[in-house]
């Protein structure tokens, strides 16, 4: 009864009167252009077609109330060619999918130094369901100098299992469990650290059930994945600002192993330059490198197990290009501009493996 | 007793000595004097919003997700 007690205090909306603290608009595009062995837009044999388009428009409310924090966001997905392989080269269902992602973490202040929390939220899809619920804690420590924090998320999924021909064969799940611990200290008034390690558990139906791997002879198989992953992700990042120059400088690094033989390695450095105080532009690049998954080819024998031809999982290495100008209103000369906050930022994406990406992002916010 | 290869060694020394380096470079900054960590740029999470964005191009287009306090391998429909 006691620890119902202390959910509901967690979930419960405050009873004294809330206020709205921010809220924020911004529209995603992608556009994609590429190509993969595990898609049937192509021929039989060889690499078929990964072009699709995405726009994402996502909104974020925060409500706040004394001890208490209500961040909500919600994101909807309009995508072109959804799945250029079984669905769109058989059926054309899904070619164009709509999805939205609603998400809401609620914070409670327990003390000066420590918060507790709670996120859940879903996502829906055709032909695709999930939702997710975890818990959080935050302690800091030496007059908030350091800060530390544990977090645990489970996540159910749930989507139709439709095979490489497009044929449905009722449904099918995964499930996921991640555990967070993250710490950052103030090394000094312009320098900060953080670091975080991260520890996932899946199992369930893994595979995407529509993805094909060529098998010799000019056919076609399904994609078989070995069993439960285990990841584990390392991550570490200083930030240093430069006051003379109204500079900022970040770099960061990544250690990604798992269990199905992926070795991941993540480097980005991003540089911020203030044009007035009321302007920065922002630069950034990231370079990713992965080994690939022990059970990638992209021609396979009868009967071979485990197997995928899907390109995310092969060998490849990323860069990505960054840009953005922020305009921060709050401390513009211009009276009414002060409450909002208008952004533009453009990455350019692109792979060893034939896959690039634009992304073009455009924000506005206004706090209250 | 097993073996512990060098090269697992060498970087378990390396990864001390970062850790001993910053350890020994913390030193408590009080709260007036943190007016260049409170800049808009120095904040971990500039937007929230652009940092989805930004994730979903990354795990659903690479192996290798999870590890930013965030969920890997489910909530999208990809097997990465």
């Amino acid at each position: 009864m006691r620890k119902l007690a202390a959910l509901w205090v967690l979930v419960a909306p405050p009873a004294a009167a809330q206020s709205i603290d921010r809220f924020e608009m911004r529209a995603a595009l992608f556009e994609q252009f590429g190509h993969g062995f595990q898609s049937r837009a192509g021929p039989p044999a060889g690499p078929g077609s990964e072009r699709t388009t995405i726009w994402e428009p996502m909104f974020r409310l925060v409500i706040t109330d004394g001890r208490w924090t209500h961040d909500a966001s919600l994101s909807v997905d309009v995508v072109s060619a959804a799945s250029p392989d079984a669905l769109d080269a058989i059926s054309t269902a899904s070619a164009v999918n709509e999805a939205a992602t609603l998400d809401v973490t609620t914070t409670y202040a327990a003390g000066s130094d420590d918060r507790v929390s709670v996120r859940y939220g879903g996502h829906v899809e055709e032909p695709y369901r999930s939702g997710f619920l975890g818990v959080g804690w935050a302690h800091d420590l030496a007059d908030k100098n350091a800060t530390v924090s544990l977090t645990a998320l489970g996540m159910v999924d749930s989507f139709d299992d439709i095979d490489y021909y497009g044929k449905r064969h009722g449904e099918t799940s995964r499930g996921a469990m991640s555990l967070n611990a993250s710490a950052s200290q103030i090394l000094g008034p312009t320098t900060l650290v953080d670091a975080s390690y991260g520890l996932t558990y899946q199992r369930g139906t893994l595979e995407n059930t529509w993805n094909s791997v060529p098998v010799v002879r000019d056919e076609r198989g399904p994609e078989i994945f070995p069993g439960p992953r285990l990841r584990h992700a390392l991550l570490g990042r200083i930030s240093q600002h430069i006051p003379d120059t109204r500079s900022t400088l970040k770099a960061s690094y990544r250690f990604y192993g798992d269990n199905y033989g992926l070795i991941a390695h993540t480097a980005e450095v991003t540089a911020y330059q203030y044009l007035v105080p009321w302007l920065y532009l922002r630069g950034s690049y990231r370079y990713y490198w992965q080994n690939g998954v022990s059970f990638y080819g992209e021609m396979f024998e009868p009967g071979t197990t485990p197997r995928t031809a899907d390109s995310d999982l092969a060998p490849f290495h990323a860069n990505e290009l960054g840009a953005k100008l922020v305009m921060l209103a709050e401390r513009s000369p211009v009276e009414w501009l002060r409450r909002s906050a208008i952004d533009a930022s453009f990455f350019r994406y692109w792979r060893s493996n034939d896959l690039v990406v634009s992304m073009f992002v455009l924000s506005f916010g206004m706090r209250f | 007793m097993i073996p512990f290869p060098a090269v697992k060694r060498r970087a378990l020394l390396a990864a001390l000595c970062v850790v001993f380096t910053i350890v020994a470079g913390c030193a408590i900054v009080p709260q007036t004097h943190r007016r260049w960590l409170a800049d808009p740029t120095m904040q971990p999470t500039e937007s929230p919003l652009e940092d989805k964005a930004r994730r979903k191009l990354h795990t659903t287009r690479e192996g290798a997700a999870g590890g930013d306090g965030e969920p890997a391998g489910g909530g999208c429909g990809c097997g990465n």
